[in-house]
């Protein structure tokens, strides 16, 4: 958790610019370090990418911090060969993607800013050939093309920030010695932290999970899968999701499959005619 | 008689009467027609909650077995019935490993998304990186090709 405290700082700092700019409207305080420093991290339009990486990475230690990796190596370039195929399809080809199997029974894959995606073995053993995973993956991929986390973590990071600053500015009541305080204060990026949590245990919007239903489809479509693989996977969620742990995480975090499959409707109607590999008996050779 | 024939016999009648209860039902009324595609003929019209055998599937069409025949409906329409107890065991692929997976002990933070470890480090992250030309060999490999679909506007 301590490793995460800078990335999330600097975060903040990107995030609370926008906030301060119009707050030093407002209240006579010296804040021109913070200022320049805020300024420096969001200047280039390249830096922005290394920081939303950066935060990807922050974000990845947390919600891992008691996982496991996946200790076998020719499973991990598998997957990671899936999922690099797949990027390479979509608006984001250039970005670091890094796909990871952790080692955990539960049915769960997720994204971080930036393209890090991560798939429980719990989730490989419920597929049953690699056009399956490959909707899986590019439904992941999906949301970091959209930077649906990202936006997320701004959004909710901004609301519920914005009150704490209103406070600290009044507190500070015009001493600028006191305005150093946002650094050294914890607080900020404890909220921060919180807020990264809810996101990944809440879970995106319904839009934004409809949306990565939809758009990874079509992702799998390009890169040569059958992309109605990805509709037999939530049909078989649909028919096993209870209340058990194994779908503990996942239940909380998506909309029911039945709702994810009344949605796709349209697109599975549009793309039901498309042929594509499936690719059973390799997906069976490399997770027997 | 021989009992292994007997027992056999039966085995063979479990398990063909397995294979025979429907698996799925269908979501809405829907046509079932003589080939996976929308130019089939129509064998007959389904009712929502017909209780179908999945035969196979091809693209967005599951090939089905209805007491009115086999045929093809478009597989948005349809859902899986819950499997029995014995199947929802989580399949049947061994992994090669020479750990074995734990059932992480979840505490009452609901954020522990995984358990059962240490935690990863970067370096573990980028210790499987794979390249864009490891990517395209691999697809080459599997026979697949990259092609141009836009995005469905819904």
């Amino acid at each position: 958790m301590c490793k995460s405290k800078y990335g999330l700082r600097k975060i903040s700092l990107i995030i609370l610019s926008a906030l301060f700019l119009s707050a030093c409207q407002v209240n006579n305080i010296n804040l021109t370090p913070l200022m320049s420093a805020t300024k420096k991290s969001s200047d280039l339009f390249e830096k922005s990418l290394e920081e939303e990486v950066e935060l990807g990475q922050e974000v990845s230690l947390v919600l891992l911090k008691n996982a496991a990796i996946y200790n076998v190596s020719d499973v991990q370039y598998y997957v990671g060969s899936i999922g690099m195929w797949l990027a390479q399809q979509t608006e984001r080809p250039d970005i670091p993607w890094r796909f990871t199997v952790i080692r955990d029974d539960s049915f769960n894959a997720f994204a971080t800013p930036g393209g890090y995606i991560y798939i429980t073995t719990g989730t490989l053993k419920q597929l049953d050939n690699e056009a399956e995973l490959a909707g899986v993956l590019a439904h992941e991929i999906s949301h970091v093309v959209r930077k649906h986390h990202l936006n997320a973590i701004q959004k909710e990071a901004k609301m519920g920030v914005a009150a704490d600053l209103v406070r600290f500015l009044k507190d500070a009541d015009g001493d600028s010695q006191n305005s150093t305080v946002a650094f050294g204060d914890h607080s900020l990026e404890n909220k921060l932290l919180m807020t990264v949590e809810d996101i990944y245990s809440d879970g995106l919007a319904r839009e934004d999970e409809l949306e990565a239903d939809m758009m990874g489809m079509v992702i799998a479509a390009r890169a040569g899968y059958d992309p109605m693989a990805y509709i037999r996977v939530l049909q078989k969620i649909d028919a096993v999701q209870d209340k058990s742990s194994f779908w503990q995480t996942f239940s909380k975090r998506h909309p029911p499959a039945e709702e994810r499959l009344i949605a796709l409707e349209s697109v599975a109607d549009q793309l039901s005619q498309m042929q594509g590999e499936e690719l059973s008996q390799r997906y069976k050779n490399m997770l027997r | 008689m021989n009992i292994k024939y007997l027992i056999c016999g039966f085995v063979f009648f479990l398990s063909t009467s397995t294979f025979a209860s429907p698996n799925a039902f269908t979501v809405r009324s829907v046509p079932l027609l003589s080939t996976p595609s929308l130019s089939g003929s129509v064998i007959s019209n389904l009712n929502k909650g017909t209780n179908l055998q999945i035969l196979q599937r091809q693209g967005g069409w599951y090939q089905v077995k209805v007491p009115a025949g086999t045929g093809w409906i478009k597989m948005i329409a349809v859902r899986l019935k819950r499997p029995a107890a014995a199947e929802t065991a989580l399949g049947t692929i061994q992994y090669r490993s020479n750990t074995t997976l734990t059932t992480g002990v979840r505490g009452l933070d609901e954020v522990k998304w995984v358990s059962g470890g240490q935690g990863l480090s970067l370096q573990q992250l980028e210790q499987y990186k794979v390249t864009t030309e490891q990517a395209e060999a691999f697809a080459k490999r599997g026979s697949l090709s990259a092609r141009g679909v836009d995005y469905v506007q819904e």
